[in-house]
Formats: C-alpha cells, sequence, structure tokens
C-alpha cells in the first residue's frame, strides 16, 4: 500500500472517531432521546430537534411537529406563531411528554434558504465534475482538459 | 506531473468547493435523514472539514495536491468565519470540536434577516469572475 492510500485511511479513520465521538457525546438533547427515556429526562432542557415545523395552533401553544417522531405539544405564548413554519426552539421537556419554551425562534424564509442554497451548491459541484475527472485506474481526479 | 503552466486562478473552483464543503457533508444527511445529524455534525467544525479538505485533496493528482489542500481549507475558513454572524437557538460554530464544544460564533443576524445579502454576494462573485476573466483575456492577448 503505498503513502497516499495510508494517508487516505489515516485521515478516513480519525474522520469516523469524529463521527462517532459526536454521536455519543454531545452536549445537546434533543427531544426524540427525550420521548425514547422521559422518565430520565425529566427536566431537561431540549435543544436539538429534527427540521421542527409549527403544527395545530391552540390558545396555550402549539403542536411541535418534526420530520420524523409524533407531535409533541408546547406551551408557549403563540403570538405571531403561524403554522407550517420552521422554528427554532428550545424548551423543558416533561416526562408526561409536552414541553414548556424556554426560547423560540421562527425560522423565517427557511424554505427560500434551502432553495437559495441548493442552486450555488449544484452549480460548484457540477462545474467540478466538469472540469475534473476520476481516474479509476490511478485512483486520482485530474484535470479533464489533460492532453 | 506537475501542471506548472497552469494558472493560479484556475483551481478557484476548489477554493468555491471548500466554501460549501461544509454544508454539504452535512445538511443532505440530516435533512433527508435526520438521524445522521450527530453522526454528520463534525464535518460542520473546522477539525472535521479540515480532515474531509485532506482526504479530498488526497485524491487528486499528485502535482496538484497541495493546491487543492490551500484552496479548499481557504473556501472551508470563510464559511466559518462568515457562519459565525448567523445566529443561533443553540451552537452552532464549535470552532474548537473535538477538544471543546464551546460556541465562537459573534451571532448578528438570523438566517432569515441574511437572506437580504445574498444578491450582494452573488454581484460580488460575478464581478470578481469578470474581472478575472478580463485579466486572462488580457494575459492571453497581450
Amino acid at each position: 500500500m503505498n503513502k497516499r492510500r495510508i494517508a487516505l485511511l489515516i485521515l478516513t479513520m480519525t474522520a469516523a472517531g469524529l463521527c462517532v465521538r459526536s454521536a455519543l457525546r454531545h452536549p445537546w438533547t434533543s427531544l426524540n432521546q427525550c420521548l425514547d427515556q422521559p422518565e430520565r429526562y425529566d427536566g431537561h432542557e431540549v435543544t436539538q430537534f429534527r427540521e421542527p415545523v409549527i403544527g395545530k395552533l391552540f390558545a396555550d401553544g402549539f403542536e411541535l411537529l418534526q420530520k420524523d417522531g409524533p407531535p409533541v405539544r408546547v406551551y408557549c405564548d403563540t403570538t405571531g406563531l403561524i403554522r407550517g413554519e420552521f422554528v427554532g426552539i428550545r424548551a423543558t421537556f416533561h416526562r408526561q411528554g409536552y414541553l414548556d419554551q424556554t426560547y423560540l425562534q421562527i425560522a423565517t424564509l427557511r424554505r427560500e434558504k434551502m432553495v437559495i442554497s441548493v442552486l450555488p451548491a449544484v452549480l460548484v459541484v457540477g462545474l467540478f465534475m466538469c472540469r475534473f475527472r476520476w481516474n479509476r485506474r490511478k485512483f486520482q481526479i485530474e484535470p479533464r482538459d489533460r492532453a | 506531473m506537475v501542471h506548472k503552466d497552469r494558472p493560479v486562478h484556475a483551481l478557484r473552483l476548489l477554493f468555491y468547493l471548500g466554501t460549501i464543503l461544509p454544508d454539504i457533508l452535512t445538511r443532505p444527511w440530516y435533512i433527508l435523514i435526520p438521524a445522521t445529524h450527530d453522526w454528520s455534525f463534525p464535518f460542520h467544525t473546522p477539525a472535521g472539514a479540515l480532515l474531509a479538505c485532506g482526504i479530498l485533496a488526497l485524491l487528486f493528482e499528485p502535482g496538484l495536491q497541495k493546491a487543492a489542500f490551500t484552496r479548499l481549507s481557504l473556501g472551508m475558513v470563510l464559511h466559518f468565519i462568515l457562519d459565525g454572524f448567523q445566529k443561533q437557538i443553540i451552537g452552532n460554530n464549535f470552532w474548537l470540536y473535538p477538544f471543546s464544544w464551546k460556541d465562537f460564533g459573534y451571532g448578528v443576524l438570523w438566517a432569515g434577516e441574511l437572506m437580504r445579502y445574498i444578491p450582494m454576494w452573488i454581484a460580488l462573485v460575478v464581478l470578481m469572475e469578470l474581472i478575472i476573466a478580463f485579466c486572462r483575456r488580457k494575459q492571453l492577448s497581450g
């Protein structure tokens, strides 16, 4: 195995180690963690949600919808809240399965931001693929205009 | 093989790639598959993104590896500097991960508020590209 492949292996394994460390030890508590172990996370502040969106609105709060998982009741001031909007939220979890909001921010223009973010990414990646090619035999990226 | 005659600016595409690398290594995955968030997150830190730059650079032919790494890294640095301006509910600027989870963001504007500056950024990049194209044409004809 040549030096380049050894270096690639070392870097890849180091990156994998960082990923494992992040998955096992991170400072945030996710809503799904709380829902899986409600007794353990009773009273914990939840800061990690999976693409949270405002669902049904009530007088004293709303239903929080996540990309996966059941809807969760959030108690908060509903002034300015709009159903269907993405939301950034910090909340205290209660073992009964509801949240008390401690901080909330409507993520305005999030969908538009996603669309706008995709366009330059597609352009740059597309240009990269036009400019460079993968040489399978040499196991390397090289310019397409190589003579 | 070293491309001694390749203009330095011809590799600026790698700089642009570096500016989006932390996001393309993380966001598509946890938006599509939310469970991957905790696993992919390190690539949105300087340490993880630098490793990704190293891996990508090593995949280039030997003569381009150093230049590729430099440009990818510079783009990556710009990404994190600019990300620091964005307010977050929880931190997103863990510049010293894995040694610390301290958030280094300066939190000036929410993401929605940053949108108004996008046309300006696009105009700046287009202007820069036009200037580069003009200089190249002048260099080739001169």
